[in-house]
């Protein structure tokens, strides 16, 4: 047994084109529900906090990761923190180049164990200062939140 | 139990395109090479592992489309979705067992069938949370690489160094895709991918396929092999796997497995009792912060070591010699476990150019990609 010929010339060599046209509607769930009505209606975030452990979630879930114990303490929290890491990408998920490229952060949220990874504005920014900076984020007018991520247009170095 | 060892390996060299062969007759090959190394018959295995996701083969339950090429057909097979050392921990363990003798693993990759890679990661992107930048993917190596290299003090031109190793390592590996000599500053010059990751730092994807027969101690002894390998320790772990919790400058999953893999070969000072390493290397950065994972360097620097050789061939602790990802190529599943068949072949004196000076005993880490934070790890050791 083994393979006894290959095809050796590139013009012979056919591949058969395909692609997977699938499409999605993702449950947010219960947690995800408040975190996203909060948004939408107050511009805050909801959290949510273990009573066993003290972890406080955001994005806020049902359960602890570290107990395993359900949490139901959902606390609001200004949609402002601190800058624990950050990039700068230039391209788009299809590889396309973007028309400037963009900064992208994980901050955590202030009073939260968590945190948002979103885009950053900085003007002028030093990048010896950006991570550990204090940003808020900046929402759209509330006529025009649909109570998603999208409704954060994108975080900014407080002043 | 039962010891498990290492009865035979087939492997496909990895290269950049392959349009001679589908993904089928990648893995056909792999494993006529690897019965043929173990001398022994497809029908004299017991069961079969498969390790791949259906995503990057464009098919869905993609355990459908194994058994035939792998002398699988009625008899019983299984996918893994994770990585090539997945594979080998879940058919070691079933032989561990006693109720299978010899057992296979299959990995591969047809990287060159995808037209668009990133999509595919995206979309392992949390679709609520994560998805909404829009944004190359790999924002996500970027933001880790970042916070790894400011908790360590690691600058990013020991990153570029660390691609450079195992291009470099790889120039001497007959199986690897990417050899190549190059200096740090062509990596820092290359595209900015993710600031601070260049795509000089990000292994490029390759086809391939291996097979690995592994079989308890009665087996391969029955074999009359004058040495055989064996799996010594295992481990995998997942850490923290929601972004919101991760520990960005650290690998706790490889932290995790590395240590439980030294426990249950009885192994107290890595960095004493490890002759060489191979670690995953997706990203060049995972490279130095994976050794330290592994504790192989006594709370030492890696890049500092990298700079002063430690990890070269002629150093202490050789690590990746194989070229890793960076030097064999990109090949999801299975590049592990080509830097399984490399080690195998060091502790049997087979390595050729990069054969060291008789090792004893090595580990081999991977790492499931991003967005994960799913690693395992195998210690090797032979007679």
């Amino acid at each position: 047994m083994s393979i006894w010929r290959k095809v050796h010339v590139n013009k012979k060599a056919h591949a058969w084109e395909g692609d997977i046209p699938i499409y999605f509607s993702y449950t947010v769930g219960p947690a995800g529900e408040k975190f996203f009505t909060a948004l939408k209606e107050k511009g805050v975030f909801v959290a949510v906090r273990c009573r066993q452990c003290g972890k406080v979630y955001l994005p806020p879930r049902i359960y602890c990761e570290v107990c395993m114990e359900d949490v139901e303490e959902f606390v609001e929290v200004q949609p402002e923190g601190r800058v624990v890491t950050w990039t700068e990408v230039t391209r788009d998920s299809r590889g396309s180049l973007l028309e400037k490229p963009e900064l992208i952060g994980f901050i955590n949220i202030y009073n939260t164990d968590g945190g948002i990874i979103h885009k950053i504005v900085a003007k002028d920014f030093s990048k010896e200062s950006l991570t550990g900076a204090e940003v808020k984020a900046v929402l759209k007018p509330p006529a025009e939140r649909s109570g998603e991520l999208g409704d954060i247009l994108y975080f900014e170095l407080k002043v | 139990m039962s010891k498990v060892g290492i009865l035979g390996i087939g492997i496909v060299p990895a290269r950049a395109l392959s349009s001679d062969v589908s993904y089928r007759e990648l893995i056909f090959e792999a494993a006529v090479k690897a019965y043929e190394d173990a001398g022994i018959e497809p029908f004299d295995v017991d069961t079969f592992v498969s390790v791949s996701e259906d995503f990057n083969e464009g098919v869905s339950i993609f355990d459908e489309y194994v058994p035939d090429q792998l002398g699988a057909v009625l008899k019983p097979v299984h996918t893994i979705s994770g990585d090539g050392l997945y594979g080998v921990i879940s058919v070691a363990m079933q032989i561990m067992t006693g109720m299978f003798r010899i057992g296979v693993v299959e990995a591969h990759s047809k990287a060159s069938n995808v037209l668009n890679h990133l999509k595919i990661l995206e979309l392992a992107l949390d679709p609520v949370y994560l998805r909404h930048t829009g944004v190359d993917p790999r924002f996500l190596a970027g933001l880790e690489m970042r916070a790894y290299m400011e908790a360590s003090g690691i600058d990013a031109e020991s990153v570029a160094r660390a691609a450079t190793h195992q291009r470099t390592n790889a120039i001497w590996n007959p199986l690897a895709a990417y050899p190549g000599k190059f200096s740090p500053d062509d990596v820092l010059l290359t595209e900015v991918v993710a600031e601070p990751l260049t795509e000089g730092m990000v292994a490029q994807p390759a086809d391939g396929a291996v097979v690995v027969v592994l079989a308890s101690e009665d087996v391969i002894r029955s074999q009359k092999k004058n040495q055989a390998v064996w799996i010594e320790g295992m481990g995998f772990y997942t850490s923290e796997p929601s972004f919101d919790t991760w520990v960005w400058e650290r690998a706790t999953y490889a932290e995790l497995s590395a240590r439980k893999a030294y426990e249950m070969a009885g192994i107290s000072c890595p960095s004493k009792e490890i002759s060489f390493a191979e670690v995953d290397s997706r990203y060049a950065y995972k490279m130095l912060q994976h050794i330290e994972a592994c504790a192989l360097t006594d709370g030492r620097n890696p890049a500092q070591l990298l700079r002063d050789g430690f990890f070269s061939k002629e150093g202490t602790l050789p690590v990746n010699l194989s070229g890793a990802h960076m030097g064999i190529g990109m090949m999801e599943e299975a590049t592990a476990l080509y830097q399984l068949a490399f080690a195998a072949d060091q502790l049997l004196g087979r390595a050729g150019r990069m054969q060291l000076s008789d090792p004893y005993r090595c580990i081999i880490q991977s790492w499931r990609g991003l967005p994960t934070r799913s690693g395992a790890t195998c210690i090797l050791s032979r007679d």
